[in-house]
């Protein structure tokens, strides 16, 4: 969920309209927002969609509130004139970062609310929309110093070189990635490669090197900058356009013009920004249907221009509609449903119980569960929760066999995946050498175990563990509760002498359900006792439910 | 209580102590009178005096006992002993003596001191005192039970002797001694065991009374565990909503399961690797059983199609551990689920995360869905709106837009606490028809999740999150039972 922070004063005159708190605060719920903190007059916007770069910043956030509140309707237009600029793209970046948009934004007045905001935005799209500016990267520039065509290509690591941003020296591209911290923070992304992407002015400086910085001469804005040249470069065309859009369509809001530059590639050409609203046809019956609205044609024709859309023309049930160049998030009639239900307040919607017999019930997993813990609660035995999620040391004590290991787990406590209740459960009973014993606990849970037969390799089963640890515990004493589990179950089983390398020798045995192996028993081996820290005899038994489902199905 | 019914209360032990206590005694002058040992005297004693018959009353005392050095005089002589029981046959020299040199050093003072040796030119002759002399501490050295202060003095300097604290125990009669003692009756039935019953003894017998008011020690029987005891009242409430639960999937899925197939495209930011799971062993990849080909393709054009970009396999059929139980509604929406129908499940899943007071790297989501032909965005509120009276006991709720990459249009429900003011207590939207279409699904479907962590705090009273899988057989032995009218 990107957070970004608005200055109340510069929303207020930005909306045109100004607003106590909680105005603000009920106005951001209703547009898919929280308000986050209030301090010294900074508001802190907690805004849910991940799809919506245009909403993070105070400007567009203001262009919706003007929607919303009537102020302003329809789609947002936008004017763009050609500035006959070229940025011609080198085919050598196919590999590394294959694409690239431009745009200029003309006679800007940032002041310090708009460069902080513009700053923001270009951190809020890059980190989240842009996949830590793996898919997309912006970069920000002093449109006056630069001089055209610009050319966007590839370069060896050593052999440029110049002042990247807060810096005062020239450094290499290879340099930069080693001791600039933005270099090391996003070094990874150009691990792959041999030359690095870079884009040159006319005069062959530096303009940036995305996605890591900017030239500390050419794309250092402030306040004061009027005239802005904005580069936006990425792995997907289309995030690239979108955050190009958001950016430009933010700087309008400051009183910006725009010029477009057109965007040389070996093999094509493309005029950017392209801020022509987009059309899309939406059946009005579809809308009432999903949203259970019943709308007027004038009704609904209000909420589509308070969401920012304009009504093109109407056929019938079919309405062609536009909306803002700067969304992506527009892939099916269903996104309009939603815009169309904010206009008209969630909380204005009034409730229904859906109308539809259906019968409950728990699943068959569960109607075993409830079974057999109620047995072993009859037998005196506590219920006990462990984690799924454990370590080697857990189970190298309890002489079991790793299955599912984590690739990146947070803490070796917890890095691999039990393959049995076993070993969870003599870590429980370990944690408890002080409480009075006897003990009788047992747990029923997940494990993954191995299965060359299934797809992933591993099939997850639901297991039950019994374990009695006291002075005089037996084989005897836990196999009289299996059988008491068993017995009233209905289920047909019979035991084979087995041994196993974590319950005494000639003390354990194979548990059969249908013929086919379920589980074990057995008085655990002293060296696993010793393992655990655990001076009291301990006799356990472990069985699989969902074998034990099998054959009861 | 009266004291005839403590009279007639006590147990044969008390019965056979109670007696001696006439005045204060030692809790080993009762045991020696009563012929019991001191451990069941003092329990008889502790009996009695929980019933305010006798008082115990515990003192610390010194008690001169032996050192290890001293000890070993318990079975042979004292040096100074055997030097002048050695000296009767005649002079001695040092080294004829039955002594150690250091046994030696010790006692020869002693004796020159008391004028009962002479010693010259190394050889050592007895006095006439000496033939006869007996040091005071000698008749006492084995019990030490009358040993004065000087001797005291002397042995503990030759590091013989010490002194420990020792705790005695006293027992004397309170007034109700006095009133209880005539009551007291041999000729009440103790136990009632099978013989007794058998031969008819106890008819026209009276029986021992019990105190049965007083703490006995706890004893722990069976119950659930506190949090999935919890969460299976959460199912009931499902069940009478009128929701079929899903059985148990798996907790190993490919990325395509666990994501795509919900429509969340390869790069989304939750598939990033600090916000899932992946797998190094026993695969990292799954394989694609046949049957399956034709729906993934379908996934897959449906993604290159609306997000607009390029499909990876490899990516798809990377394994995971379940990162949220929406996968659970993926597998329920590919094996054709009923229409209209109501599922839910409450399944474990697993996220790379701090481990703290709130947060787990495994916990337990409520997912459920709801398919039919006739429902819209009202049904969908309207059930929360029933999720919020059921779950969080409030009517007073609020709706937001919200964003999941599957859901829209998409909802957050909140809900006012009365010390929290509005918390986010669940999220929900109707499944998105990209996501649908590969299934062949063509029926509107509601999905929900519910924040059941937050729930299972408030109900269980606790504060810290990681409590719900408590390794601490102490607090699960005494947990309050999850049960609410």
């Amino acid at each position: 969920m990107p957070k970004y922070e608005v200055r109340k004063e510069d929303l207020e005159r930005l909306v045109g309209r100004s607003f106590t708190l909680e105005e603000i605060e009920d106005l951001l719920f209703d547009l898919k927002a929280e308000l986050d903190d209030y301090e010294d007059g900074i508001i802190t916007v907690d805004y849910s969609d991940t799809n919506r770069p245009d909403m993070w910043s105070v400007e567009g956030l203001a262009r919706e509130m003007r929607g919303y509140l009537g102020i302003e309707r329809g789609c947002p237009t936008y004017d763009v004139r050609p500035s006959g600029l070229e940025l011609r793209v080198d085919s050598s970046v196919q590999r590394v970062r294959p694409f690239v948009a431009a745009a200029i934004v003309k006679n800007v007045n940032l002041g310090d609310a708009g460069y902080e905001q513009l700053i923001q935005l270009q951190d809020k799209i890059m980190l989240t929309y842009g996949r830590k500016r793996k898919r997309v990267a912006i970069g920000t520039h002093n449109y006056d110093l630069i001089s055209f065509p610009l050319r966007y290509t590839t370069a060896d690591p050593d052999a440029v070189s110049f002042v990247p941003l807060w810096s005062d020296r020239k450094m290499t591209l290879r340099e930069i990635l080693r001791e600039h911290e933005k270099g090391r923070e996003y070094a990874h992304l150009l691990e792959d490669f041999d030359r690095y992407p870079i884009l040159l002015d006319a005069q062959g400086r530096v303009v940036s090197f995305p996605p890591i910085i900017n030239s500390n001469d050419l794309g250092n804005i402030g306040p004061e900058t009027r005239n802005i040249f904005i580069d936006v470069t990425g792995t997907d065309e289309r995030a690239v356009m979108t955050a190009l859009n958001a950016v430009v369509a933010a700087l309008v809001e400051r009183g910006g013009s725009v010029e477009s530059v057109t965007i040389v590639y070996p093999d094509r050409t493309v005029e950017t920004p392209d801020l022509t609203p987009r059309q899309f046809k939406v059946s009005k019956s579809y809308v009432e249907r999903i949203s259970g609205l019943h709308l007027t044609e004038e009704q609904f024709r209000e909420l589509l221009e308070r969401a920012r859309y304009s009504v093109l023309s109407v056929d019938g049930d079919l309405w062609t509609v536009a909306y803002p160049a700067y969304r992506s998030d527009i892939m099916h009639q269903r996104d309009v449903v939603e815009d169309v239900l904010i206009a008209y307040g969630y909380n204005r919607v009034e409730p229904k119980l859906p109308n539809i017999m259906t019968k409950g019930g728990a699943s068959e997993y569960t109607k075993l569960e409830d079974a057999v813990k109620e047995l072993l609660i009859g037998t005196g035995a506590q219920e006990i929760a462990t984690f799924i999620l454990t370590s080697r040391s857990v189970l190298e004590r309890a002489k079991h066999v790793p299955v599912v290991v984590l690739q990146n787990p947070m803490t070796e406590t917890f890095s691999l995946v039990r393959p049995a209740l076993f070993p969870t459960v003599m870590d429980f009973l370990s944690a408890n050498t002080g409480e009075d014993y006897p003990q009788r606990v047992f747990e029923v849970g997940d494990v993954v175990v191995y299965d060359g037969s299934s797809p992933t390799g591993t099939r997850t089963e639901q297991h039950v563990a019994y374990a009695l640890a006291a002075s005089n515990a037996t084989y005897t004493d836990v196999r009289q509760v299996l059988e008491f589990l068993l017995d009233p179950l209905g289920v047909s089983y019979e035991l084979r002498a087995k041994d196993y390398p974590f319950y005494v020798p000639g003390r354990s045995a194979e548990l059969l359900i249908g013929g086919a192996p379920a589980g074990h028993i057995g008085e655990v081996h002293p060296e696993v006792l010793e393992a655990f820290g655990v001076e009291m005899p301990v006799a356990t038994f472990e069985l699989s439910l969902s074998k034990l489902l099998e054959v009861l199905r | 209580m009266e004291p005839e019914r403590i009279a007639r209360s006590l147990s044969e032990l008390e019965r056979r102590v109670i007696r001696y206590v006439d005045r204060r005694r030692s809790v080993s002058d009762v045991a020696r009178a009563a012929g019991l040992s001191e451990v069941e005297t003092m329990r008889g004693l502790q009996y009695l005096s929980n019933k305010g018959v006798v008082r115990l009353i515990r003192e610390e005392q010194e008690r001169i006992v032996h050192t290890e050095k001293g000890k070993a005089y318990l079975n042979q002589p004292l040096p100074e002993r055997r030097i002048l029981d050695a000296l009767k046959d005649g002079p001695k020299s040092i080294s004829e003596l039955p002594v150690s040199k250091e046994e030696f050093s010790g006692a020869i003072g002693l004796l020159k001191k008391e004028g009962l040796v002479r010693f010259e030119r190394g050889t050592l002759t007895l006095t006439e005192k000496g033939r006869n002399f007996v040091f005071p501490w000698e008749r006492c050295y084995d019990r030490l039970d009358c040993l004065d202060e000087e001797s005291f003095k002397l042995l503990n300097r030759r590091g013989l002797v010490t002194k420990e604290k020792v705790v005695a125990w006293y027992a004397e009669p309170t007034e109700l001694w006095q009133e209880v003692l005539p009551h007291v009756r041999d000729d009440l039935i103790d136990s009632i065991t099978p013989e007794i019953l058998r031969s008819g003894e106890w008819k026209g017998r009276e029986f021992r009374a019990y105190d049965v008011v007083s703490p006995i020690p706890k004893r722990y029987y069976g119950k659930r565990q506190p949090y999935y005891e919890f969460l299976r009242r959460v199912k009931d409430r499902l069940y009478a909503l009128g929701f079929q639960e899903e059985e148990p999937g798996e907790i190993v899925l490919s990325m395509f399961w666990n994501s795509n197939a919900l429509f969340m495209p390869q790069d989304h930011p939750a598939s990033d690797i600090h916000d899932i799971y992946l797998l190094s062993a026993p695969k990292t990849h799954a394989e694609i059983p046949p049957e399956w080909e034709e729906y993934l393709e379908r996934v897959k054009r449906v993604h290159e199609r609306s997000w607009g970009y390029k499909w990876s396999d490899e990516k798809a059929w990377r394994l995971v551990l379940r990162s949220h139980a929406t996968a659970m509604s993926a597998m329920l929406l590919a094996h054709k689920p009923r229409i209209p129908g109501k599922y839910f499940t409450i399944s474990r899943v697993f996220r790379p995360d701090e481990f703290d007071y709130k947060h787990l790297l495994e916990f337990n989501q409520l997912d459920g869905v709801v398919l039919s032909d006739d429902i819209s965005f009202r049904d969908l509120l309207g059930l929360l709106k029933d999720f919020a009276r059921e779950f969080a006991g409030t009517d007073r709720v609020k709706f937001k837009a919200g964003y999941f990459p599957f859901t829209e249009p998409s909802v957050e429900l909140f809900v006012k606490h009365p010390e929290k003011g509005w918390i986010e207590i669940g999220g929900a939207g109707m499944f998105r028809e990209e996501l649908l279409e590969p299934f062949d699904i063509h029926v509107p479907v509601i999905a929900w999740g519910l924040g059941i962590g937050r729930f299972a705090m408030m109900e269980l009273g606790i504060q810290d999150i990681r409590e719900f899988y408590s390794k601490r057989l102490g607090y699960l032995r005494s947990a309050r039972k999850v049960w609410r009218v």
